[in-house]
């Protein structure tokens, strides 16, 4: 998928990952951020509301729901595990500013202990 | 084969590889575990191997493999044959490169033994004389996102009030564990924090806080995981978030969390990183964040510690400030104490200072706390601020700038 298809800010490592899916329906984890006002982004209902409402509307759109969606209320990001088609889609979704891939592999980014 | 692997297998024989097990062979976890385990070598070139070796541990004790068993996935190094072999076990799924989220140990861990009332860091700060004004972290929580912690250790009996850990996704896992350390990094960092003074010897900045610590690193560099952890802590009431932890060089991936973390009234408390001059980790190099770098016994910046200048108004040095982070003594896993060097013992030395400061003005906002941290900074002669940026906080200053 290129990057100039995408409307959110995306990592790079979620790209691949879609791009290089084989079967159709072998699940990608992305983790979204919600694009809304930070005043909004500090109430929980808000933030899962917003979450349930975009991934209802993405799954409307491609015609599938998400295997698992956990929303992380207090933070105003959700994580979802879906198909690519699927994660394709939420990436054009106005409502997203950014995604990025859920597992990151060696060589990309490295969380590490201090 | 992922390229990861075959690229590793090209330079070494070996490849650390993480292994996921069919969901079924996981409802008979010891069974899977047996199967997969003489699979894995002990390779002389493993991590896990070296260190063992540098702190005098014999080789065959040394696991060939990390099981998780909540998670399904093992952990380890194989050479070709092991590899050839964990594809063809009925009990595995995949079989990828070892992902990024790993613990990395720090600098150095060393044997210790405390043989005086308080850590030289705890001195060097002059924590005691808050103690003196009963200043202990009473009533404040504190929010420890790190490889666990050992809750049973003398030092900390009392002082884990919540647990948990989190899955693939950041969804708790049930049923809910007891506090356990997957390695000793999380136990170490908790115990600089909020460790009880045992023996009438201390190695805890703020002895009456209150932790909860969430297990966001093992078995895999999961972001969810560590977004789970966070999300948990915030629910819980912390003043402070510790996370001795981070991904090297400039990533913003976590920039509105952080702003986020700070909007909700908690102060976020992170390690700038061990990987020397001209370096540094997000989320610690945030603007947003209160970056730890570490200092030594001698007063001089730790070799080791992240230091980095950023192209932006607010906050372009990183880290932040120095705090005691070379040869600090705390709690080791089981019992005992152990030393480790790194900006992850740190940076609990800074949580632990601000839940002092915090039980003194409850009203506080974050920016007063960390402003007064800041304004006890002292930059000693000889020390370079591009290194250490404003200095070594003191604990009495900072309680009088607030």
């Amino acid at each position: 998928m290129s990057k100039k298809t995408a409307k959110v800010k995306t990592d790079p490592e979620l790209l691949r990952q879609i791009d290089s899916v084989v079967a159709s329906d072998e699940p990608i984890q992305a983790v979204f951020t919600l694009a809304l006002p930070i005043k909004q982004l500090l109430n929980p209902r808000t933030v899962e509301e917003s979450a349930k409402k975009l991934v209802e509307k993405v799954a409307n759109e491609v015609g599938e729901s998400p295997q698992e969606m956990n929303v992380f209320e207090n933070l105003g990001t959700f994580v979802v595990s879906a198909n690519a088609s699927f994660i394709r889609q939420m990436l054009t979704q106005s409502g997203i500013s950014a995604a990025m891939a859920n597992k990151q592999p060696v060589g990309s980014i490295k969380l590490k202990t201090a | 084969m992922s390229a990861q692997i075959t690229q590793q297998m090209q330079a070494s024989g070996v490849a650390k590889v993480l292994v996921f097990l069919k969901p079924h062979a996981t409802t008979s976890a010891s069974t899977a575990r047996a199967s997969i385990e003489s699979h894995f070598t002990r390779s002389e070139l493993s991590q896990t191997t070296a260190l063992a070796a540098s702190l005098g541990v014999k080789p065959s004790t040394v696991p060939t493999m990390r099981y998780y068993p909540n998670l399904g996935v093992a952990l380890g190094t194989v050479d070709r044959s092991g590899l050839a072999a964990l594809k063809a076990d009925q009990a595995v799924e995949k079989v990828s490169g070892a992902p990024s989220i790993r613990l990395i140990r720090p600098v150095e861990i060393l044997a210790a033994n405390l043989t005086t009332p308080v850590t030289w860091g705890i001195e060097a700060l002059e924590i005691p004389k808050l103690w003196k004004q009963g200043l202990t972290g009473k009533g404040i929580i504190i929010g420890h996102l790190d490889t666990g912690v050992d809750g049973d250790h003398a030092t900390l009996k009392n002082a884990v009030v919540d647990f948990t850990e989190f899955d693939l996704l950041g969804k708790e896992i049930t049923p809910k564990p007891k506090a356990h350390d997957s390695d000793d990094h999380g136990t170490h960092t908790a115990a600089t924090i909020v460790g009880r003074a045992v023996q009438g010897k201390a190695v805890g900045v703020a002895p009456e806080a209150d932790l909860v610590s969430a297990l966001v690193i093992e078995g895999g560099d999961v972001v969810a995981r560590v977004l789970g952890g966070m999300n948990w802590a915030i629910g819980k009431g912390i003043r402070i978030l510790n996370m001795s932890l981070g991904f090297p060089g400039y990533w913003d991936d976590f920039l509105q969390l952080t702003k986020i973390v700070r909007a909700r009234g908690v102060l976020p408390v992170f390690a700038v990183g061990n990987e020397y001059a001209g370096t540094s980790r997000s989320p610690g190099n945030y603007a947003q964040a209160l970056s730890v770098g570490a200092f030594n016994e001698q007063g001089e910046v730790a070799d080791f510690s992240s230091s980095q200048i950023f192209k932006r108004k607010k906050d372009p040095i990183v880290p932040d400030l120095v705090a005691p982070g070379d040869n600090i003594i705390s709690a080791k896993p089981g019992s005992g104490y152990q030393a480790m060097r790194g900006t992850s013992m740190a940076t609990p030395h800074i949580a632990g200072l601000a839940a002092l400061l915090w039980q003194a003005k409850p009203t506080a906002t974050v920016n007063q706390i960390e402003k007064a941290i800041y304004a006890s900074c002292t930059l000693p002669k000889g020390m370079s601020d591009l290194r250490a940026n404003r200095g070594i906080p003191n604990a009495p200053k900072a309680l009088a700038a607030l």
